[in-house]
């Protein structure tokens, strides 16, 4: 079982920022212990509304898009895979 | 007759039509048709266009991705659009190039060492002058550029469009803080050099440009990890020192490092970056309610865009879910097999031919009746099974996908098609002639 890669990506580490160094970069520290996910806006509903968040340095987008004005990428982030699993069970898919 | 054959004669039916063009490469005609290299589709006899004009079409990917012409030339598709092209039809797993600035190497986050940047001096593979020039710079050191990497512990693949514009020896590496990993590619004669724990493979595209890659196993989460790419004085893989003269200069541009995930331990296609990672999402065409109840006979032409493979990758699903499936599918060794299940049990399996190399184009044909079942492929017919099951009949028709719309072929997808009936022996190799 995993994720459908079609319209979720993820699940993405997220690092505390620390910053930028001399050439602009943003520098990070620790994992931080939460569950994020990118999702296609097709796939948000208003159960999902609560989990969307903006972070100002995202780590990553869907291919297309502007990290500064995303259109394509919802960051979604939650407490744990098992809550991510509750909220988004029909994306969670068997293959083979 | 067969109410549904009598359809067949409806649309264009001269010697010039889809109809009479699918029947002469096929031997028979077919009750639906897709050409993928020349977006036409025949559905239930009937010329429909193009081939999203197939009545229950459907395609989803959420995120825009590049697919390659038969001439070598990258053309970027939009999201949510088939990146289809006179290859076929480009069906990917999602992947993310963790490689910023793939193509700017001016940027800070390349970080030079004895070597200066020619911004956008050269065409790239995609019609654009955005291809930058690495010169090295006149004296005794290293030449190359780098940038570091945070990897995950996968197999990792590191790609790149490089340029013979007067310098024959390049090496890339990716290094996770412990473990070097090289390779040597000469420009001059397009040859793949020597490696240092690492795999790899080099495409001319035309033009001196080529497209080079690099896979090995990074086993260490490593902050210290990263991507280089060195001009060196010989074949070696490793960041050599040596004497520039000041004027040698190579072309790069597209660089791409991914994790394998899913099937496929190789590179795939292009995903451009700034300054954040980016992720391709995977595409999903299927068509919806084929009407073709068993017996039937499928046919799918394709290739693989790697000559390696994790798992079973496959190329057509004509199914009604998991448990009543006719699958044809590449295995893990890279070998076409063809696969019937009805009520979740197996009723046919039998791998035919040698293992695909990458960017080989096979034809593999399924005739799934009760009476029997068999297999062919590039004109080598398989053994017949005796009488079988027939699975319930299918709901959807899946290009380049399993009956869950995963395992993707990661491969060009040309032609393909559904016949209402099941193809006697001989008219099924014929199919794959």
């Amino acid at each position: 079982m995993s994720w459908n890669t079609s319209l979720i990506d993820g699940p993405i580490p997220a690092y505390q920022f620390l910053g930028f160094d001399p050439n602009g970069l943003p520098i990070f520290g620790a994992l931080l212990p939460i569950y994020n996910l990118n999702v296609a806006p097709q796939v948000m509903t208003a159960e999902l509304e609560p989990f969307v968040v903006e972070p100002a340095n995202p780590k990553r987008v869907f291919a297309g898009d502007d990290p500064t004005d995303r259109t394509l990428t919802v960051c979604l982030s939650f407490a744990s895979e098992t809550e991510a699993r509750a909220k988004l069970a029909a994306y969670w898919v068997a293959g083979g | 007759m067969r109410g549904r054959s009598r359809i067949r004669t409806r649309g264009r039916t001269g010697s010039n039509s889809l109809l009479s063009q699918a029947t002469a490469a096929l031997g028979a005609a077919p009750y639906h048709y897709w050409d993928f290299t020349t977006n036409r589709a025949l559905f239930a006899g009937v010329d429909v266009g193009a081939v999203a004009s197939t009545p229950g079409w459907s395609f989803t990917r959420a995120s825009t991705g590049y697919a390659q012409t038969l001439s070598g030339l990258l053309v970027p598709f939009a999201s949510g659009v088939p990146r289809r092209t006179d290859k076929g039809l480009l069906v990917e797993e999602a992947r993310t190039n963790v490689a910023l600035q793939s193509q700017t190497m001016s940027s800070a986050t390349w970080a030079k060492a004895g070597t200066t940047i020619n911004a956008n001096a050269y065409g790239a593979p995609d019609a654009t002058t955005t291809m930058d020039g690495i010169q090295a710079s006149a004296g005794n050191s290293g030449h190359y550029i780098q940038q570091g990497i945070v990897w995950t512990n996968a197999i990792q693949t590191v790609s790149a469009y490089v340029r013979y514009v007067n310098h024959q020896w390049i090496a890339i590496g990716h290094g996770d803080g412990t473990t070097a990993r090289l390779a040597s590619f000469d420009l001059l004669n397009g040859v793949a050099g020597a490696v240092t724990n690492v795999t790899s493979t080099i495409t001319s595209l035309g033009g001196g440009v080529y497209f080079v890659t690099l896979t090995g196993l990074t086993a260490n989460l490593a902050a210290a990890g990263n991507i280089s790419v060195s001009m060196n004085s010989s074949n070696t893989a490793s960041l050599q020192t040596w004497n520039a003269s000041g004027t040698e200069q190579i072309g790069v541009w597209g660089i791409q490092a991914e994790a394998a995930s899913g099937t496929l331990s190789a590179a795939t296609s292009y995903i451009p970056t700034t300054t954040v990672a980016v992720t391709r999402a995977a595409d999903v065409p299927n068509v919806a309610t084929p009407g073709t109840p068993y017996p039937n006979t499928m046919f799918v032409q394709f290739n693989r865009t790697s000559g390696v493979n994790l798992g079973n990758s496959f190329a057509m699903s004509l199914d009604a879910g998991a448990n009543d499936r006719s699958v044809i599918l590449a295995t893990t060794v890279n070998q076409p097999q063809a696969i019937i299940t009805a009520g979740g049990i197996g009723q046919f399996s039998q791998t035919i031919g040698a293992a695909l190399a990458a960017n080989v184009n096979a034809k593999v044909a399924l005739r799934t009746a009760a009476t029997s079942a068999n297999v062919a492929r590039d004109n080598v017919l398989g053994t017949a099974s005796g009488a079988i099951t027939a699975p319930a009949s299918p709901t959807t028709v899946r290009f380049g996908v399993d009956q869950t719309n995963a395992n993707p072929i990661n491969g060009y997808v040309l032609r393909s098609a559904v016949f209402s009936t099941g193809l006697a022996d001989a008219a099924l190799q014929r199919a794959t002639l």
